[in-house]
């Protein structure tokens, strides 16, 4: 049913590209403060690079075991 | 990857890769605005790319988004280290200089502080401080 497939895939970019960018917007400004000495804050580029690579492959993770449900 | 679902993968990646960008921006140029004052920090990144090295090569995402996220570590690493502006190479460079302008020692049996700009050794970082003591430190 190519309509649904479209509409399934529109959902779900939507719905990743939403999640993604919320979730580093967060991180990132953490790194940021936490660079310049906030206190309070003591999250690095280290912290960031991983979660960049960690949310991007569960996301793709998710795309695999959805589809095959 | 079927092409499809690549495309919504690499079109939804788009947005939290500039993000990262511009993290990385937004670091680089808090690094360079001030090498002394940050040296901690220089190090903390140069040692955490050294770690995301391994881990994007673990990774299982695609090969343009590993490119891009490499790319932006790299320059970070660059700049960082100081290759083509001021950095790491720089802080040492400078201390070098004030060690070769050293022509007596104190009579007091004092330290010769030739890092007077460099703050002093947070304690979260203090792993650091054999390589510190060694490099940015001139005792008599």
């Amino acid at each position: 049913m190519p309509g649904l497939e479209t509409q399934y895939e529109a959902i779900y970019a939507d719905v990743r590209g939403t999640y993604l960018a919320n979730s580093l917007a967060e991180i990132s400004a953490s790194v940021i403060s936490s660079a310049q000495g906030r206190p309070g804050q003591s999250i690095s580029l280290g912290s960031l690079l991983k979660a960049v690579i960690s949310l991007l492959e569960v996301s793709s993770l998710t795309w695999t075991v959805l589809s095959s449900s | 990857m079927p092409a499809r679902q690549e495309d919504v993968f690499v079109n939804t990646s788009l947005s939290p890769l500039s993000q990262f960008s511009r993290t990385v921006k937004a670091l680089s140029t808090y690094v360079r605005s001030s090498p002394s004052q940050n040296i901690f920090l220089t190090l903390s990144i140069l040692e955490d790319v050294a770690v995301a090295e391994d881990i994007i090569a673990q990774s299982t995402l695609p090969r343009e988004t590993i490119e891009s996220i490499k790319r932006e570590s790299t320059g970070l690493e660059r700049e960082a280290k100081g290759v083509g502006t001021v950095g790491v190479a720089d802080v040492m460079e400078d201390i070098k200089r004030r060690g070769q302008s050293v022509l007596t020692l104190p009579s007091d049996a004092g330290i010769i502080d030739l890092t007077v700009d460099v703050p002093i050794l947070p304690p979260r970082l203090s792993y650091f401080s054999l390589f510190l003591v060694r490099d940015l430190t001139f005792h008599r």
